[in-house]
């Protein structure tokens, strides 16, 4: 061949190639989410993040979930039905026998085995979720049960947690996966697992670039209803200010980390559509039990005039949201809403204070992480609870630290008036003992043990972790969330609105408080 | 002098540079009063013993300082510079995914800043005390003052949200996929695959970035070549010159120019070690995957081993630029090859 053919050659192979790829990317419907990514893995033994809850939901199915709007119920999905033993420590689930994985292999119990020896075994990020779990048994193909130490009663909300997803046993095998007792050191399966799934879900992951975006594409050996988009680019864009130009120029279609000003400067904007919901934390002053590094503010007199001297109004009025009326997380079943939150008494506040003997007024020292969390800045809420409790007289010195530090001397219960977020670990009431003592928040990081409360708190405490029942978990926990409000070392005062935006002709997006966002209940009006 | 001497003179200076370097990172990281730990695993896992002894285990956090000093030392003349902690992948493929990004960035951005930097301070210090040396003055002091980020943000808002100019953040569109790694320059691999549309995309996307770049770096570069080349022209050998009757162009050419470099190239070697390392803020607002971004992750988990790699290649960067440098005054001014 000379140059000349040569060069005809290779102008035909160009014009097929694009002829090619065009059309491809013309069919193709594609859905582009901005998002900061903040993952390190996808494994889903291996990462527990906000980035690897948006991809696993859609790449792996759990044994059970919840609806897509709220924690509200269990609903079946790998396990098309389950029993609770008398004890409540054993839960034996029946597979759905349609379930297949999106290489075509059935679901079977081995899986769920493999999957949850795993994640106990390589002991990831998000292994201790499968602690209280003894044993996992497949009795035949579509029958496993797993047995508790003890009766758990928010097992089946756990279980909806993505770190459950349940994998494909031989194809992780097949690249370096194992479940046995020393996985950590011999398991070598994470590296396929970030950059492929192994899963039932109705996306696959089609390669990851840490920090620059993952892909996913359609399952078509997908075993439930067949989702819109095509293909899924989860594009990292690490500055939520980059996110909203994107968005503004119709470059991705949905972006996950506006904040609430930046969302407010969308307003008016036709082609964009804002979603408004309460966001999955509450922002709430800790006073240290501990009088040596507290004070006065060890006081429960003087905590309580803490609470009334919050402007909760004006909380509502920085960053949207509700005031949540315990320290339960408003959004669970049982929790305390606005209805019985406090309000602001500023001569109730006042009174208190001089019961306790401190009419002449007090100092105190509050300590929290400069950080924004979810476009809330602390520093700017650190000002109000200066200015709010100015009001009754206790003056509030700010002492902003570094993130890291800041985390340090609160994990180690150091400090002596913080102000910290809290958002869920698990969807389920239970999760509010962090806050009463023996809990974490309440014990490891504010030092107020169970001793220092009254036998019958102590006792509901105990009757909380042992009870399935809902009606009877119904009464216990308003019992708890009562005596929270009088007495206890916290003032949760705001649960900010979370807002997302996203292309006006982007429909179904609904937040959901575990997963956040389900790329696969999305579409286009066309 | 001799100029094979002088280059293995500084090659063996590198070392204890570099050792020094390790050392100083590893204590001031120890120093800091946050743990990996902490900040590596989430809150739960922290409760759970078992989980925190086996992190401690499997990252050496357990052995005490000076030995994880020496394993990491030994480790290194091996060639390995360890694994990242967050990424979990080795540091020195970690460098080269993120790398690349930045060069191209930094080499662009320099160029453009060099250019535009020269000749404003060109036209400043030729027309002194002008309309024109005024308006570049400003020129340069906006260019200095203006925070980065803003800039970005600004040019992306304006430039291509508004306008359409400009494409968006990140190094191509989500459209179109990376042509295949030779040098992870995307430019470079694009003209390689013999991609023109690749090419075109990743180049439009280098743009604005580089543009901002090149706006804050042309404002160091434009005063300084102003204040060295008036420094130059009341310079006694350039009144001779022009003395004998030169045309005033050929003074500044052939006269002033050339010894006006010398603090000029030294300004643009140090700007290009600093874009080199990274520009957190603009890498940052255009979404841009880039070494600046993997430092600052690094840096915010108390990553050790990236943290140490990071550092290493910054070490490398600067002794290689100042090199680059050192080699550029000898051929500028005579008077160093005499010495």
């Amino acid at each position: 061949m000379n140059r000349f053919q040569r060069g005809l050659v290779f102008l035909a192979a160009l014009v097929l190639a694009v002829g090619v790829f065009g059309a491809a990317a013309q069919d193709e419907k594609v859905l582009v989410i901005g998002h900061s990514e903040t993952t390190d893995s996808l494994d889903p033994s291996n990462g527990f993040t906000h980035s690897t809850s948006i991809v696993n939901h859609v790449t792996y199915d759990r044994l059970v979930t919840f609806p897509d709007e709220d924690a509200s119920e269990i609903l079946p999905s790998l396990a098309a039905s389950w029993e609770i033993s008398d004890d409540g420590a054993t839960y034996t689930f029946t597979l759905d026998e349609n379930a297949v994985f999106s290489n075509g292999d059935d679901v079977t119990s081995d899986d769920v085995v493999f999957s949850i020896q795993r994640l106990q075994n390589v002991k990831g990020n998000p292994s201790f979720l499968a602690n209280h779990i003894v044993e996992v048994m497949a009795h035949d193909d579509d029958t496993v049960s797993i047995t508790l130490e003890n009766a758990r009663p928010s097992f089946l909300s756990e279980l909806t947690s993505y770190a459950f997803s349940i994998t494909n046993a031989d194809a992780v095998r097949a690249n370096g996966g194992t479940d046995a007792a020393d996985a950590m050191e011999t398991d070598t399966a994470e590296a396929y697992l970030n950059s492929n799934s192994a899963g039932s879900g109705p996306y696959i992951l089609q390669s990851w670039e840490p920090q620059v975006r993952a892909d996913l594409v359609r399952n078509d050996n997908y075993w439930g209803e067949q989702p819109y988009f095509d293909r899924v680019i989860i594009q990292h864009i690490p500055e939520a200010a980059t996110q909203k130009v994107a968005l503004e120029s119709g470059s991705i279609d949905l972006a996950t980390d506006l904040s609430v000003d930046q969302i407010a400067g969308l307003e008016g904007n036709d082609s964009i559509e804002i979603y408004r919901g309460i966001s999955a934390v509450t922002h709430f002053v800790i006073m240290n039990q501990d009088e040596s590094l507290s004070g006065p503010f060890a006081n429960p007199t003087v905590q309580l005039a803490v609470r009334y001297a919050l402007d909760y109004e004006g909380y509502k009025a920085l960053w949207g949201g509700v005031t949540p009326g315990s320290n339960m997380w408003t959004g669970l079943y049982s929790a305390f809403g606005e209805d019985r939150a406090f309000s602001r008494d500023l001569d109730k506040a006042r009174e208190l204070l001089a019961e306790a003997g401190y009419a002449d007024g007090l100092e105190l020292e509050l300590e929290y992480p400069d950080i924004t969390f979810g476009g809330v800045n602390f520093s700017t809420n650190a000002q109000k609870i200066q200015a709010d409790l100015a009001e009754v007289g206790i003056n509030v010195t700010l002492a902003p630290g570094e993130m890291q530090v800041a985390l340090e001397r609160y994990r180690n219960g150091e400090h002596g008036i913080g102000y910290w977020l809290w958002g869920p670990d698990l969807l389920d009431p239970l999760d509010f003992l962090s806050f009463l003592p023996s809990g974490k928040v309440a014990t490891e990081r504010n030092n107020w043990e169970l001793e220092d409360v009254p036998p019958e708190i102590q006792d509901l405490i105990a009757a909380a972790k042992t009870t399935s029942d809902a009606d009877a978990r119904l009464e216990i926990f308003t019992a708890l969330q009562e005596f929270n409000q009088q007495s206890r070392p916290f003032a949760p005062f705001n649960v900010p609105e979370m807002q997302t935006a996203y292309l006006a002709d982007i429909e179904g997006y609904i937040f959901h408080p575990q997963w956040t966002l389900d790329v696969s209940i999305l579409s286009r009006a066309e | 002098m001799n100029f094979f001497r002088y280059f293995i003179r500084r090659a063996v200076l590198t070392i204890p540079f570099l050792l020094g370097i390790t050392l100083a990172v590893f204590v001031i990281a120890n120093l800091i009063p946050a743990d990996p730990i902490n900040a590596n695993l989430p809150p739960n896992a922290l409760n759970d013993e078992e989980m925190v002894e086996a992190f401690t285990r499997k990252w050496g956090l357990d052995k005490p300082l000076h030995e994880q000093y020496l394993i990491y030392l030994g480790n290194l003349l091996r060639g390995d510079m360890g694994t990242s902690i967050k990424t979990r992948r080795p540091v020195a493929e970690d460098i080269s995914r993120f790398l690349p990004a930045t060069i191209e960035l930094a080499t662009l951005g320099i160029l453009f800043g060099t250019m535009m930097g020269v000749s404003l301070g060109l036209i400043s210090a030729i027309w002194k005390d002008s309309l024109l040396d005024y308006a570049a003055r400003v020129a340069a002091l906006i260019g200095v003052s203006f925070p980065v980020f803003l800039l970005g943000l600004l040019g992306l808002t304006v430039l291509h949200a508004q306008l359409g100019l400009m494409v968006g953040p990140g190094r191509l569109d989500v459209r179109i996929f990376p042509p295949s790694t030779v040098t992870g320059l995307f430019t470079i691999d694009a003209l390689l695959d013999g991609a023109w549309k690749t090419f075109r995309n990743a180049f439009s996307h280098l743009l604005l970035p580089a543009m901002t770049l090149a706006l804050y770096l042309s404002g160091i570069i434009s005063r300084i070549t102003r204040s060295s080349l008036l420094e130059v022209l009341n310079q006694d050998y350039t009144r001779t010159a022009r003395a004998k009757g030169f045309r005033e162009r050929y003074v500044i050419r052939f006269h002033s120019l050339r010894n006006a470099l010398i603090p000029v190239v030294t300004i643009i070697g140090l700007s290009y070690g600093n874009t080199l390392s990274g520009s957190i803020f603009i890498e940052s607002i255009f979404a841009y995957p880039g070494i600046g971004r993997y430092t600052l992750r690094a840096c915010l988990s108390q990553d050790f081993p990236a943290i140490m790699g990071v550092s290493l290649l910054f070490g490398f960067i600067f002794v290689g630029v100042n090199f680059v440098v050192d080699i550029l005054y000898y051929f500028l001014d005579p008077r160093i090859r005499v010495d």
